[in-house]
């Protein structure tokens, strides 16, 4: 298994320095030169202007767009841009005020005018003290699975399988109007997927809705209510605290509903303006799930982003995961260590924002009794597994964007009842397309 | 005649030396320059200053009641005086690299200031009759009248202290009153909307050139770009690349995470 995970590691590796290297060159400091030397010309402040958003230096673009207002107080185009550079950090009131300013002028083409009125009505919306995001994302992927060996008790065999899903994700942000930028976050998602009812699709049947062949609407979601507080600091760039109270499910295949209500607490911690870090708690009651053997699940995780320039990020996480009965019998355990990346893809055609995340994670995991409807005597299962993720993000605008992925999952485990191994690959390629409302 | 000579070409050089060595320093203590200006800006036993006029440490800069005018520092942190402000230099190391210290002194008057690299990795300060102000990666105005000062955070993080005792400002539009003895938090009702360039030239009343229409409309200064997460930065904290996987313009809290890695 670590042979693969370090052939995986190494493919993605090296396949990340191939897209990496190019981007290294940038001459956001001479464009800085050229300003500081050449103030009034517009090339020049226009150059720097584009750098200085693209590398997320927004202070500098919108001094720069002000500079440049000094001399010429009525550029619509001048004033959109710093409303829409003012939007990007939260500063909502510039934000309208440039914008209204630019509508007023009225210079602005048809294209420039709609896209400035949509940002004025979502400042007004903040200002009232109101944010709200809604998503819906639809895509397929495929998946070949590989097994290491056909199983006799099983019957598993290699396929191939189409799992077309559609999801949606919601949010809304009430502003709490604190120094610290308080709010309360109501959110909530849902996913459905076609699934196989057994991915290995073998002839094993402990379930008794259970049919082997076929499918079923694989189903999740959540939703939430976080209190998201600012913590005063003065060692640190910030800190702040999400307590979350919360409900999930997912069908884990028609006879067995997981569904939890809990708590979480998550406290971020961001030491510099290019770090973030997290560590969290997270409970959940077990109660509403059906034929599901474990009453309580506890889940402790931490994690860091490091942002090392605009075009490259990367960070690390780990969790663990408990689960036990309500006589505190262990049902099920799983540990799991993540690294990722992400980074700007080096070239930006048409206007877009074209990003790539990486992700690596090994864990382990046992599981004893994990259904209450296993036959006659429980499963058990006890195993590791690698995973790699590779999204590559093309954002077209600020409402759509696309996703093509490629993800491999290797798991090696041991099942206790049957004494076999079952050890498995998969590879699976899709794609998505979101739309922001 | 020899010696003579000799002490004439010694004389030469220790001249040019020195003036060289002036030079160079005069141009050492040269830590920004005016960028753009209205009437009027004046520095203090230098007159009014033109597009292109130095600055440097020590320098106390003065506007008149139509001033308007841009100052940009080698480490990118810049100063927008408005009308009746008095700015004075105090302080600027800035070697390139991380950390430096930036430190401006304003006796009176209305400003805005953005944030350059030492904002963002070492410690800029602002210092009114009233306050000691910290800015961290971003954009704030100060108005300094009437026995008072307000600052107000545009983006980025705001410190405020007074008499040891430090208030912090994450939420763009939040303003910190001082008077000296006391500090408040508070929502501003200011706009100070005197910094923004308004569609007249301040000054003449005469109406403003419309421009070439500079402009930036790709990436994260797109249309809707600030639903992105990849665009958003709050807290003083630059965007992320990734960052809008999941996150729509602002943190949402996952409470959704699967054990079978599949979030959408």
């Amino acid at each position: 298994m670590y042979r693969v995970f370090a052939q995986s590691l190494a493919g993605f590796g090296l396949a990340s320095l191939v897209v990496i290297a190019p981007v290294q060159a940038q001459d956001y400091s001479s464009l800085f030169e050229q300003r500081y030397a050449s103030p009034e010309d517009v090339g020049v402040l226009g150059r720097f202007v584009s750098k200085a958003v693209e590398v997320g230096q927004y202070d500098q673009a919108i001094s720069t767009l002000e500079q440049h207002l000094v001399k010429y107080p009525r550029d619509a185009r001048a004033k959109y841009s710093l409303a829409k550079v003012y939007a990007n950090v939260g500063s909502w009131e510039l934000a309208a005020r440039n914008a209204t300013s630019a509508l007023e002028i009225g210079d602005l083409g048809p294209e420039d005018t709609r896209d400035a009125e949509r940002l004025l009505a979502r400042a007004k919306n903040s200002l009232a003290g109101f944010e709200w995001a809604l998503d819906l994302t639809s895509g397929v992927k495929s998946t070949w699975l590989d097994t290491d060996a056909a199983n006799s008790n099983t019957g598993w065999r290699d396929r191939q399988d189409w799992n077309p899903f559609i999801a949606t994700n919601g949010s809304l942000r009430i502003d709490l109007d604190t120094p610290l930028d308080d709010a309360l976050i109501m959110s909530g998602g849902v996913l459905f997927e076609r699934r196989y009812e057994d991915i290995n699709q073998g002839n094993f049947n402990p379930f008794p809705d259970f049919s082997p062949g076929g499918t079923y609407l694989h189903n999740r979601g959540y939703i939430a209510a976080t209190l998201d507080k600012g913590i005063e600091t003065t060692a640190l760039d910030a800190l702040r605290l999400q307590i979350s109270v919360f409900g999930n499910w997912k069908t884990l295949n028609p006879s067995v509903h997981d569904a939890a209500l809990g708590t979480s607490i998550r406290l971020i911690i961001q030491p510099t303006v290019d770090m973030s870090a997290y560590i969290e708690g997270q409970y959940g009651s077990l109660f509403p799930s059906e034929n599901l053997a474990a009453d309580h699940r506890f889940q402790a995780s931490a994690g860091f982003t490091k942002r090392l320039s605009h075009e490259h990020a990367v960070g690390m996480s780990a969790r663990f995961i408990h689960e036990m009965r309500d006589d505190t019998i262990m049902v099920a355990e799983q540990r799991e260590v993540e690294v990722n990346y992400a980074g700007l893809i080096p070239f930006q055609p048409f206007s877009g924002i074209w990003t790539q995340q990486v992700s690596l994670a090994a864990g382990d995991f046992e599981a004893r009794d994990a259904s209450s409807l296993q036959f006659f005597v429980p499963i058990a299962a006890k195993g590791n597994y690698v995973k790699a993720n590779w999204t590559q993000t093309f954002q077209l605008d600020g409402h759509n964007s696309f996703d093509v992925f490629y993800e491999f999952k290797r798991y090696d485990f041991t099942s206790g009842f049957f004494f076999f191994d079952n050890d498995y690959s998969t590879h699976s390629v899709g794609v998505s397309y979101k739309h922001t409302f | 005649m020899h010696s003579y000579s000799q002490t004439i070409r010694l004389s030469v050089l220790a001249l040019v030396a020195t003036c060289i060595m002036q030079t160079a320093s005069a141009e050492a203590e040269t830590v920004g320059k005016m960028t753009a200006v209205q009437t009027q800006v004046s520095k203090a036993g230098a007159g009014v200053m033109r597009i292109g006029s130095g600055v440097a440490m020590g320098d106390q800069l003065r506007s008149n009641s139509t001033g308007l005018g841009m100052i940009v520092f080698r480490d990118e942190s810049s100063a927008k005086l408005g009308p009746n402000s008095v700015l004075t230099i105090d302080e600027f190391v800035y070697g390139g690299g991380s950390g430096g210290s930036f430190g401006i002194s304003m006796d009176r008057g209305v400003s805005r200031f953005y944030g350059g690299q030492v904002s963002k990795k070492g410690q800029m300060k602002v210092t009114t009759p009233h306050v000691i102000l910290g800015v961290r990666g971003g954009v704030i105005e100060v108005n300094v009248s009437k026995g008072r000062s307000v600052a107000i955070l545009r983006a980025g993080k705001l410190t405020c202290t007074v008499d040891g005792v430090t208030r912090v400002i994450t939420k763009p539009g939040f303003a910190c009153v001082a008077d000296g003895s006391s500090l408040d938090l508070t929502k501003s009702s200011n706009s100070f909307s005197v910094l923004d360039s308004t569609a007249r030239i301040a000054g003449t009343g005469t109406p403003g050139a419309r421009g070439p229409g500079l402009g930036v409309d790709t990436g994260c200064a797109g249309a809707g770009s600030f639903t992105s997460g990849n665009c958003i930065s709050r807290n003083g904290q630059l965007p992320v690349p990734g960052g809008g996987r999941r996150d729509p313009g602002f943190s949402v809290p996952d409470v959704n995470r699967t054990t079978d890695g599949n979030n959408y």
